[in-house]
């Protein structure tokens, strides 16, 4: 009855296009939360924690280059209740932003949380030390919180370059440098 | 796809006008089946455009960082390139499958649109295809030309000279401030007096040449600013405060400490050094000692940064850029070649889409579908075709609606005339006489079934013949006879009696010839007209007949018993007295009494004849009154053989048995009358060939009977024999006629005659 052309050509050239959307997040190891710590403060509720994998060499060269680099972190306080969902307590959503003075040859990170503490550092080793971790991070105020009642709190970061130099990204939609996203990392405790 | 044509005055051809769609030649189910597809196709499209949707808004969305109008932008961007793409690509496949049906279905038209979509894909596919090429090329070696190492290695310079600069400006701020302090700490300035620490600052800033200190300041450990002394190039900006950390970083671990800090005027390049003065009440204080990069340096500087920050960001973009480029330059390439192949598509069925419809309509026409008008599209060469199409296909039909009434007025009139003929043939067919029609030159043009049973002709073998050629001997000359009288006569019609002998049956006919002529007095032929008064004529002769043998018997009769009872009264008294002339009076008496009698006998032949009884019918025993009548003859005549045959088996017939006794006796009477001895008479008894009659045959082997008088045997008073009355055979062929049967004679071979009696078997 009826013959359709053979339409595996477009297919496959359809597939071409979109190759360059899939590779981007290839061939490198999951950036993950790690050394998650909870500890409370005469006041507060604080959160210790670190991202591992998270540098790449070519986010390096990035940064040497003059791309600043946001890391976008998300802390969600939920109270856990059995048989119904969890009801938030409260979220954070807070960034570091490294940059690279490539005149006087060193880092600065922004860190928003801390008011945009700026610091600078020549070293890059501890530039990046400061850009991955959460330190002390004040998450709310331990007179909210209900004795042996359980909790959970999820962390997770993010980058996703959009901005691209030169607003190039305007011109080539497919671009994008590096991203990565790790996965929600949930502690439950009581306090 | 609308019909283009219109059916005007068909309703009932509605239906057909939808063959003259675009696709033609579908069948109903098919066109369905194809909408189908098409539905199919964009329920397809309709699927995978939110589809890449979503795997683009998935891949792009994960930055979230960028501005909304971006996203919207890009996203506005794929998604047209996309919907464009798929929409050309629905476009090109569904017209692609219609062409490949049409192609298979040999649709008029489909061949040349092939051709043509071909020469604008041809026409778009080559100079595309090469243009990509061209570009693709282009933009890969302007890419890699852009990019040429000695343009890094150039900015790369420029930048390590303004490292070196700032590095420069750190290494100076820290030798002055380290030769300061080492003057402080020596204690030849005391850091209490602080007016004459100020006094000195100030000299030494004002004596310091060019890349010397812009500023010196004395801060404790607490960053209390314990003396500040600056040149007039930092007078109006002023001098930011020194952060805290690398103040307490200098105190608690190093010596010194370089910062940078911006200002309105350009950057601060600020030495911290630790002084720790050997005095005894000498507290530990800082040295900044602050050299100024000029704002516009500063900025020539960050320009040399920005611009190979910029290239490098741009090398490394070098790929994916190259990579989208291609991309969207292969999209833009697909798009012109769909496009233009659509494009082919829609200039093909402008240019077919009109012939196929006049090709399509004039195969209509041909079929003889008149009736209907192809819409005219537009005023160019093709409307003026189209328009003279119309107006012969309505000159067409209005021709053929009058040959179609002149047909059917044709038709009418014909049948009527037909009609008419079948009733003349049928009339002359029945007619109770014999009707033979010749035409003008002489040919035989119709004989009717009288004619052909009265003259026991096959009219095959005469008609559409001359008459010369179809007649011969005394038929031809009797013809030819009339022909010549009627010419001769002036008259258009003649009647003549005619005995003609048919076979061996004599007939009387009663001839009537007639010219034809036609309105204006043409000859048309003649017209043949005749009755049979054989048995008319047999009747009133046998009438004629009677009534003379009654008169005879009457008149005749009365005077024979006188004559007879005188001539035996004169014999009884004379005989004996006249002795001398007794012989002859006994001789002359006699033979009157003996004439006398004789006459009685045929007066009473006559009169039986002329009184002949009614017959009475009843169911009876041919074959027993045969025999019995054989027998009594068997016994008669000895010298004579008698034979009874009898064929098959004969049913029960209806037969007055006296009557019949009599034929047989009549029969059997003249066979004897002229056998000599030794002849022989057979009866033979037997059903007769059509079934419906059965033959009973007087066979002898006499003498025979003359042709001549063959013609006249049945008639009464005609006898062979001397003494015979002449009636026997008259009142024989009377009771057989009577039965409803015949009697025939004919020659016996090899001698004799046979006389053949046929009664009905079916005689009520």
């Amino acid at each position: 009855m009826t013959h359709f052309p053979n339409i595996r050509p477009f297919i496959l050239l359809l597939f071409l296009l979109l190759m360059p959307l899939t590779t981007a997040a290839e061939n490198r190891p999951e950036a993950e939360i790690t050394d998650i710590i909870i500890t409370t403060s005469n006041s507060h509720l604080l959160l210790f924690s670190s991202i591992k994998n998270c540098f790449t060499n070519e986010m390096l060269e990035g940064i040497h280059n003059g791309i600043p680099v946001t890391f976008t972190f998300s802390v969600d306080l939920d109270t856990v209740r059995e048989f119904w969902w969890d009801k938030n307590l409260i979220s954070h959503s807070f960034q570091h932003t490294l940059t690279y003075d490539g005149l006087n040859e060193e880092y600065k990170i922004t860190l928003s949380e801390k008011d945009n503490l700026t610091i600078t550092t020549a070293s890059l080793k501890k530039a990046r030390e400061i850009m991955v971790e959460v330190n002390g991070l004040r998450v709310i105020e331990v007179n909210r919180l209900v004795p042996d009642q359980p909790y959970a709190l999820r962390i997770k970061a993010r980058l996703a370059e959009k901005t691209l130099p030169l607003n190039i990204h305007y011109i080539v939609p497919f671009i994008s440098l590096w991203d990565f996203e790790t996965d929600w990392r949930t502690i439950e405790f009581r306090y | 796809m609308n019909s283009d044509t219109r059916n005007r005055h068909n309703p009932a051809a509605g239906g057909s006008g939808q063959v003259l769609e675009l696709n033609q030649g579908l069948s109903p189910e098919q066109r369905a089946q194809k909408r189908r597809l098409v539905r199919y196709v964009i329920i397809g499209c309709l699927a995978l455009i939110p589809l890449f949707g979503y795997i683009q808004g998935r891949l792009l969305i994960q930055g979230a960082s960028l501005p909304l109008s971006s996203n919207i932008l890009i996203f506005s961007l794929i998604n047209f390139n996309v919907i464009l793409l798929l929409l050309m690509l629905y476009l090109v496949l569904r017209h692609l499958v219609e062409l490949i049906f049409e192609q298979r279905k040999n649709i008029l038209g489909a061949r040349l649109r092939t051709k043509l979509v071909v020469a604008f894909i041809s026409l778009s596919l080559i100079p595309t295809a090469l243009l990509f090429f061209i570009a693709l090329r282009f933009v890969s070696t302007s890419m890699d030309y852009w990019f040429n190492t000695n343009v890094e290695n150039s900015l790369q310079s420029s930048l390590h000279l303004a490292q070196s600069i700032i590095k420069n400006k750190k290494e100076q701020a820290l030798a002055h401030g380290s030769q300061i302090a080492s003057l402080l700490e020596s204690g030849h300035l005391s850091t209490h007096n602080l007016a004459e620490l100020e006094t000195f600052f100030t000299m030494t800033l004002n004596s310091s040449t060019a890349g010397g200190p812009d500023a010196i300041s004395l801060v404790s450990t607490t960053g209390k600013r314990l003396v500040s002394v600056r040149l007039s190039g930092l007078a109006v900006a002023g001098l930011p405060e020194i952060p805290i950390e690398p103040l307490r970083h200098t105190i608690a671990g190093g010596k010194s400490r370089i910062i940078t800090q911006k200002s309105s005027v350009g950057e601060l390049v600020r030495s911290i050094i630790a002084v720790s003065p050997t005095t005894r009440d000498g507290n530990r204080v800082l040295l900044v000692t602050t050299l100024l990069i000029p704002r516009t340096q500063l900025q020539r500087m960050e320009s040399i940064m920005t611009g190979i920050n910029d290239y490098r960001q741009l090398i490394m973009l070098k790929a994916p850029i190259k990579t989208s480029l291609l991309i969207m330059l292969l999209i833009i390439t697909l798009l012109i070649i769909f496009g233009a192949t659509w494009f082919g598509f829609f200039i093909a069925r402008g240019i077919t889409g009109p012939i196929h419809k006049l090709a399509i309509a004039t195969r209509r026409v041909a079929d003889g579908e008149l009736d209907f008008v192809l819409e005219k599209e537009s005023d160019d060469e093709m409307g003026l075709l189209v328009e003279s199409f119309n107006k012969m296909t309505a000159d067409l039909a209005a021709s053929n609606h009058r040959l179609a009434e002149a047909h059917d007025a044709l038709r009418k009139s014909s049948a009527v005339a037909d009609q008419r003929r079948r009733y003349m043939e049928t009339v002359l067919k029945n007619v109770a006489a014999g009707v033979i029609s010749i035409d003008e030159h002489g040919h035989i043009k119709s004989i009717n079934r009288f004619a052909e049973n009265l003259l026991r002709i096959d009219s095959d073998l005469f008609l559409n013949k001359h008459y010369e050629e179809a007649l011969t001997g005394e038929y031809l000359d009797i013809l030819k006879g009339y022909f010549r009288e009627l010419h001769e006569s002036d008259k258009s019609t003649i009647e003549r009696h005619l005995r003609l002998a048919i076979g061996k049956k004599m007939l009387s006919l009663l001839v009537n010839i007639t010219q034809l002529e036609n309105d204006r007095h043409e000859p048309l032929g003649y017209v043949i007209v005749f009755d049979n008064l054989t048995k008319l004529e047999k009747a009133q002769r046998m009438a004629a007949w009677r009534e003379v043998a009654r008169r005879i018997a009457h008149e005749i009769k009365n005077p024979l018993t006188p004559i007879q009872l005188s001539a035996q009264r004169l014999r009884k008294r004379y005989l004996d007295k006249l002795a001398s002339d007794g012989d002859i009076f006994d001789q002359s008496t006699a033979t009157i009494i003996g004439q006398v009698e004789v006459i009685k006998s045929l007066v009473s032949e006559f009169s039986r004849f002329a009184r002949m009884p009614k017959i009475i019918k009843k169911p009876g025993n041919l074959i027993q009154l045969a025999e019995e009548i054989v027998t009594l003859y068997k016994e008669a005549h000895k010298y004579i053989t008698f034979t009874l045959t009898i064929r098959g088996e004969i049913p029960v017939i209806s037969f007055d048995a006296i009557q019949i006794k009599r034929v047989l006796i009549n029969l059997l009477d003249n066979a004897v009358a002229i056998l000599s001895i030794g002849s022989m008479v057979e009866i033979c008894i037997k059903v007769d060939g059509d079934g419906k009659h059965v033959a009973m045959a007087v066979k002898d082997n006499g003498p025979g009977i003359d042709r001549k008088d063959k013609l006249r045997l049945f008639e009464p008073y005609f006898s062979t024999k001397k003494s015979g009355t002449g009636l026997g055979l008259a009142i024989a062929n009377t009771i057989i006629a009577e039965h409803g049967g015949t009697i025939r004679v004919r020659d016996n071979i090899p001698s004799g005659t046979v006389f053949t009696v046929m009664l009905p078997i079916d005689n009520n």
